[in-house]
């Protein structure tokens, strides 16, 4: 006879059921995606295998393992986690522990609340790929998934919308729509400070391709094999030259095969005469651990806190570890150290003691034969030119004399060869001399008129010394290969050499469609991840504020507010009920005009008892007062309709036009 | 000990909070004033993972944790106004609450109206810190909620103050507020155990019951009221006329019953009620005509529930 009250377990408590945990599994399959590219592999197998076991366990009703398996469990995993990486700190082996552990939580998941923490961690593995990658394609796959992590997190919140997914991706979708200008004032506005809070940020320098500090046979050309993106230039003022030549660092030291940079690091001032027109760039540079920025020959201005060396190279005081922007003024000719020093020279002459005895020959042959040191310089391209030198992405391999078999055996080479072998000769034949890395050329995106310039523009040309007139470019691949200079790589190949993206080159269309997505991937890069300090700094200066945190703080604060209380307002405006009384008022008005027809209003009487005395007062304007009254009662007790109180207004409206 | 101290502290605390707020009244919207919210532990979680996030984006300088980080950030401020909203402005009314006997658990019933355009989740009614029932309101729509609450002694037992609250969207925060509204159930004396015979009526002192041994000695037929016993329906009647009928006994006196008090010497008070209880149910039961005699009251003979219901008013409000 007695039934003892029963409490419901609070929500956390509850046990989720199938379909909710269908869910979770999925919104974790979803941020996990992306991180199964370059995490390890066995990391995804462990993790799909344990959420297809979690599935199929709620299903079947099967026990889940005890604490003790689940403790022995997550010791093993991370154990391996920590001999893969050795370190479980920066974002790889934290998502890779993070990720071990959240498969492993899977498998002791039972209430809501185990699902909640879940889908938490859900947004720490997002937060890892977002710190190891900025993707533009990322974010499009892993903001939508943050939704969907979102509507999930609200499905095992609540019950009953738990069981109707679209209910619960359409609210979770408002609140997101609702959060976003927040967010975005926070993005804005919070004051962002410079430089890492703690630790330098590691990343691996092995992932990022560019330009070494070293060159040897081989080197540029596997840089050449990637179609990565090593910067963009923005033109602000002036015509981009013709022959576009991004200089990057000099190599000075040949030891017979490979060319390094110079050990010594001479305190002498730069000397530069810089003459021609001025061309005013921005370059958006990407990471690639070294210290050195690009700048066309040769550079007016400087970043600032960047150096530009004797060899007119322009260095940053610390590694390029985050995609760079910056601004240079470049003019278009000049003459670069007229005057130098023997001392300072004896590094541009150096050569190995013995080796390529051949080419030294021809370099003495010719030094003799020559009055002045161009005359060299023309006898060492008119060889290139005129015997059947080949310019080739795949030239044979060089064994102990790489010069000598280059100049006088194969004759098939690639840019590196041939500077590295005109250096060699020049220094032979007594004239100073150096190799220069850096880029050639650039592809214009009509897009949003932004050249880019790819890993696979990496060049090197070589630099001779000559009194009075200072150093020279001199490029002995145009001798080779003209169209290099001026047209790009794909050119200057022989048919049947294929670089990549070079398929893509024959579609119009997919040529534009990389094009669009490139400007889009631009913008991103220069608005959205460039948004630091600086950029903060400059954008509040345009809101008319001052750059310092505390006004930054304040205005936050002020704008978090404002935004907070509209919300209030709003919410108070869509929870209000319906305004029935907005009917009665219109019916009150309406009994008004009619009493002043002589039709006295009766407390005692029904809007229909009403309208037909009305009528019958006035019959001739009976249609006017049953519209009236027809609308009114649909407004007043029909079921609720957001039409029906227009309707009503609209037929008093009429009523007072007919009197 | 310092539990107990805890407890009685936070007993006075409701009794205060209960003075103050008063009786609210039937149909009590719940404004903004006694909303209040909290965040859950959950919450606590989240604005704590929400601050670890901020610290990676700063430290890594990336613009997509900070868009991660104050994003989340965000989605709690506009949940947080959207839990307040969610209960703001419900309507609670009281419902039927039928009386129980003492021993029972009294189910108070209440109505949840929602006169938004928008649908309210999750409202759970608690009492005494147990969740008792969980709704969903469709925009314009109310739903019934029952509040259980054990009724261990005859009387009226007043409804303490009840709380609402809900978790929705995210879980992340919580608001109630708590509604002390004038909830009565009135509870019947706990029934004695079968067994004891109600005592004969007067001018039939002696005289078995027919019922029992098995002298019907049938007299006629007379029209249905509501009330009479099933099984003196003559069915045989309704068959054939479609009528209902009711058989009638001859010493129809036989059938009726004084239950009294007096008649229950030597018991005490509630053990006197509870066994006129008992006869009270039972006579119903049987379809026979009974009076109630207290020593302040005497109901005289009727058939019938409402004549059972007054009776056993009497019974449960008898002082």
């Amino acid at each position: 006879m007695t039934t003892p009250i029963v409490p419901l377990p609070d929500i956390p408590a509850e046990r989720p059921g199938v379909a909710r945990l269908t869910w979770v599994v999925i919104a974790l399959a979803a941020v996990m995606a992306p991180q199964a590219l370059h995490q390890p592999i066995a990391i995804t197998v462990l993790a799909v295998v344990l959420g297809a076991w979690r599935l199929t366990a709620e299903r079947r009703g099967w026990a889940l393992p005890r604490a003790s398996v689940r403790t022995l469990a997550a010791l093993v995993g991370f154990a391996a986690v920590w001999f893969t990486f050795r370190t479980i700190n920066g974002p790889e082996a934290g998502s890779a522990l993070l990720l071990t552990m959240l498969a492993l939580k899977l498998t002791e998941t039972a209430t809501v609340r185990d699902c909640q923490v879940l889908v938490l961690l859900g947004f720490f593995v997002v937060l890892g790929e977002f710190l190891y990658t900025q993707e533009l394609m990322v974010a499009l796959w892993l903001l939508p998934s943050c939704w969907l992590l979102a509507a999930v997190l609200l499905a095992v919140s609540h019950p009953v919308v738990g069981f109707r997914p679209t209910v619960a991706l359409r609210a979770s979708g408002r609140y997101l729509a609702l959060a976003l200008p927040l967010m975005i004032a926070m993005f804005v506005l919070f004051p962002r400070v410079p430089g890492p809070l703690w630790g330098a940020p590691g990343g691996s320098g092995d992932s990022v391709s560019g330009l070494g500090d070293s060159m040897e046979p081989g080197a540029i050309t596997n840089l050449i094999l990637s179609d990565e993106v090593a910067f963009r230039v923005r033109f602000i003022d002036g015509e981009p030259p013709a022959a576009r030549y991004w200089r990057g660092p000099t190599l000075h030291r040949f030891d017979g095969r490979r060319w390094e940079q110079s050990w010594f690091k001479p305190p002498e001032p730069v000397e530069l005469a810089l003459e021609g027109g001025r061309v005013r760039y921005e370059v958006t540079l990407e990471a690639h651990n070294r210290p050195w920025l690009f700048a066309l020959e040769m550079p007016e201005s400087r970043p600032s806190g960047s150096e530009l060396r004797y060899d007119y190279s322009l260095v940053e005081p610390r590694l390029v570890r985050e995609r760079k922007r910056y601004e240079i003024t470049s003019r278009t000719e000049f003459v670069a150290g007229a005057e130098q020093t023997p001392r300072r020279l004896r590094w541009d002459l150096q050569l190995p003691e013995r080796g390529n005895a051949r080419s030294r020959e021809l370099a003495q042959r010719w030094r003799g034969a020559s009055t002045d040191e161009m005359g060299v310089v023309r006898q060492a391209l008119t060889m290139f030119r005129e015997q059947p030198f080949v310019y080739t992405l795949r030239p044979p391999r060089l064994g102990r004399e790489p010069i000598d078999e280059f100049l006088f055996g194969s004759q098939r080479g690639f840019c590196e060869h041939y500077a590295s072998s005109f250096v060699f000769l020049m220094r032979a034949a007594g004239i100073p001399a150096r190799v220069v890395t850096g880029y050639l050329g650039g592809e214009l995106n009509p897009w949003n008129d932004v050249w880019v310039v790819r890993q696979s523009d990496a060049h090197a040309w070589a630099e001779v010394w000559v009194r009075g007139r200072g150093w020279i470019r001199v490029d002995p691949t145009g001798a080779v290969a003209p169209e290099r200079i001026e047209g790009g790589l794909e050119e200057a190949l022989p048919d049947g050499e294929v670089l990549p993206g070079e398929y893509l080159r024959s579609f119009d269309f997919l040529i534009s469609l990389r094009d669009s997505w490139d400007a889009m991937d631009t913008a991103w890069n220069r608005f959205f991840l460039g948004y630091g300090p600086e950029m903060q700094r400059e954008f509040v200066q345009l809101l008319g504020l001052e750059p310092d945190w505390q006004s930054l703080v304040t205005t936050l604060m002020v704008v978090v507010v404002l935004m907070l209380a509209a919300l209030a307002a709003w919410l108070v405006y869509t929870h209000k009920p319906r305004p029935v009384d907005a009917a009665r008022r219109e019916w009150d008005r309406f009994r008004t005009l009619l009493a002043r027809e002589g039709v006295a209003p009766s407390d005692t009487e029904g809007p229909q008892d009403f309208a037909r005395r009305a009528a019958e007062a006035l019959p001739a304007r009976r249609k006017a007062i049953d519209a009236v009254t027809a609308a009114y009662v649909a407004a007043r007790y029909a079921k609720p309709d957001d039409a029906a109180l227009p309707a009503l207004r609209a037929a008093l409206w009429q009523f007072k036009q007919a009197a | 000990m310092i539990d107990r101290l805890l407890a009685e502290i936070r007993r006075r605390a409701v009794v205060w909070a209960e003075a103050r707020q008063g009786l609210d009244p039937d149909g009590v919207v719940l404004k903004q004033r006694r909303c209040y919210i909290v965040p859950t532990r959950m919450g606590l979680v989240y604005g704590f993972a929400t601050f670890a996030m901020l610290m990676g984006a700063m430290n890594y300088n990336a613009s997509l944790a900070f868009v991660l980080a104050f994003g989340l950030a965000s989605l709690g401020l506009v949940a947080m106004h959207h839990t307040h909203r969610t209960l703001e402005g419900l309507i609670v009314r009281a419902g039927r609450t039928e009386p129980v006997f003492a021993g029972q658990v009294a189910h108070f019933g209440l109505t949840v109206a929602n006169t938004a355009r928008e649908p309210r989740y999750g409202i759970t009614l608690t009492f005494d810190g147990d969740n008792l029932a969980r709704t969903d309101l469709p925009p314009e729509d109310d739903n019934p909620l029952t509040l259980p609450i054990a009724a261990p002694a005859r009387g009226w037992l007043q409804a303490r103050r009840f709380g609402l609250h809900t978790t929705y969207p995210f879980g992340l925060f919580r608001c109630w507020a708590w509604v002390r509204m004038d909830l009565r159930c009135l509870v019947y004396p706990k029934p004695a155990p079968p067994g004891l015979r109600p005592p004969p009526s007067p001018g039939a002192a002696g005289q078995a019951r027919p019922d029992e041994s098995g002298l019907e000695d049938f007299s006629g037929l007379r029209e249905y009221r509501p009330g009479d016993a099933p099984r003196h329906i003559a069915w045989r009647v309704y068959a054939r006329r479609d009528e209902l009928a009711v058989k009638q006994f001859a010493g129809s006196a036989a059938l009726t019953r004084s239950l009294d008090w007096d008649a229950l010497g030597g018991l005490d008070t509630e053990a006197r009620l509870s066994q006129l209880t008992r006869w009270v149910l039972d006579s119903h039961a049987d379809g026979e005509a009974f009076a109630l005699t207290l020593p302040s009251l005497k109901i005289p003979f009727g058939q019938g529930a409402a004549h059972r219901d007054r009776c056993l008013e009497a019974l449960a409000l008898f002082a």
